[in-house]
């Protein structure tokens, strides 16, 4: 019983280190973000469909920030003073909305697919 | 002050319905519950030391340190439960060491403890450095901590009380979170390049969008994402499979034992 177990578990992880394989990496189309004084500079960014990109967010502010958005599938913490990548896409042309979850009310924007 | 409840109640809600459904555990297998208030203490002074260095962790891997911990912790995770599931069906039929169980729910509550912990500091540490609304979101964040705390006590309570399905309800439910934590993981890997993102399977946001409250309360409960990828649907429906197949065998396997 306990050698069916393990080959189930075994499989299983197998499974799921194929399915998360890491790929090659190419170049990738770059956009800087700023966030100062709890918002987003620029706030509106302008990205190719079905092309993945890289985000990079400064934080100028003293406080963290959580980059966080419903549509992107995307959250990360972005301490006082520090950079963060994000990779987003392959999408579909839309627009995807993007907040800071800790200043919701100044710190929104939105990432424009065409 | 509304923000500041939500931010913390959704990282409490995620711990402590953890360790309400634990606890259900282990009252059904008689293992002792001061082991894991222990857990929870020292999962708290650990997430302490891990905001007080998130900056620096951040940094490493080329910027994606944070993607990199948080797929170790939610991976882990996911396996300790998925165990626990599989020995849990075994043991009401068995005598099992209580020891391991014991060992294993404190593991797991530390963990998640460090995880949604350092989440909730590192959120006070930006609104104590922010004097304009300091004190009301103070408030809100200690209203969203007790709602949290209260409802995994409500949730144990109501299990408690059930008796034989407890069992059951806690199985689904655990099983549910665990593929919740590979689907987040696997986003995580995708945040951080390491993983192709691709177009979602479906879209359901139509149906119950992630921002809502019962969106909010579903991703809580079982990881739920309104556009996943295939690799997180595939990941997920595996971490379901898996315990139920298990579950499954052992039942046909103890009915022939016993005829």
């Amino acid at each position: 019983m306990k050698d069916k177990t393990n080959r189930i578990l075994l499989g299983a992880l197998f499974l799921l280190t194929v399915s998360v394989l890491p790929y090659a990496h190419a170049e990738r189309l770059v956009y800087k973000i700023e966030i100062k004084d709890h918002f987003f500079i620029p706030d509106r960014i302008e990205i190719p469909a079905d092309t993945k990109v890289k985000l990079v967010i400064y934080n100028r502010d003293a406080t963290s920030e959580e980059f966080e958005s419903y549509e992107l599938n995307r959250e990360k913490v972005i301490m006082g003073g520090r950079k963060a990548n994000i990779f987003i896409g392959p999408l579909k042309p839309g627009e995807y909305p993007f907040f800071g979850e800790f200043n919701q009310k100044t710190a929104q924007g939105v990432v424009i697919v065409k | 002050m509304l923000d500041s409840v939500i931010i913390v109640l959704r990282e409490t809600l995620e711990a402590s319905l953890l360790v309400s459904f634990l606890f259900v555990y282990s009252n059904i297998i008689r293992v002792r519950k001061l082991w894991m208030i222990w857990a929870i203490l020292i999962g708290s002074l650990i997430s302490l030391l891990l905001a007080m260095n998130m900056s620096e962790i951040s940094e490493w891997f080329d910027g994606t340190g944070q993607e990199i911990l948080f797929v170790i912790v939610l991976i882990s995770l996911a396996i300790l439960i998925l165990i626990s599931n599989l020995l849990i069906i075994s043991s009401t039929k068995k005598a099992i060491v209580q020891r391991w169980h014991m060992l294993l729910y404190s593991l797991i509550i530390i963990i998640a403890m460090t995880m949604e912990g350092a989440e909730v500091i590192i959120y006070f540490e930006s609104v104590f450095l922010n004097a304009e609304r300091l004190s009301s979101n103070v408030l809100g964040g200690i209203l969203g901590l007790g709602i949290g705390v209260s409802v995994g006590a409500v949730n144990y309570y109501f299990l408690a009380q059930l008796k034989q399905l407890s069992l059951t309800l806690c199985f689904v439910m655990l099983t549910l979170v665990s593929a919740g934590m590979v689907s987040q993981a696997i986003s995580y890997l995708m945040q951080a390049g390491l993983v192709e993102d691709s177009y979602p399977v479906w879209d359901t946001s139509f149906l119950i969008s992630e921002p809502s409250l019962l969106g909010q309360l579903l991703y809580a409960l079982i990881g739920y994402e309104a556009t996943p990828t295939h690799n997180q649907v595939v990941s997920y429906f595996l971490f379901i499979v898996v315990p139920f197949c298990y579950l499954t065998y052992y039942k046909v396997k103890f009915h022939n034992e016993k005829n």
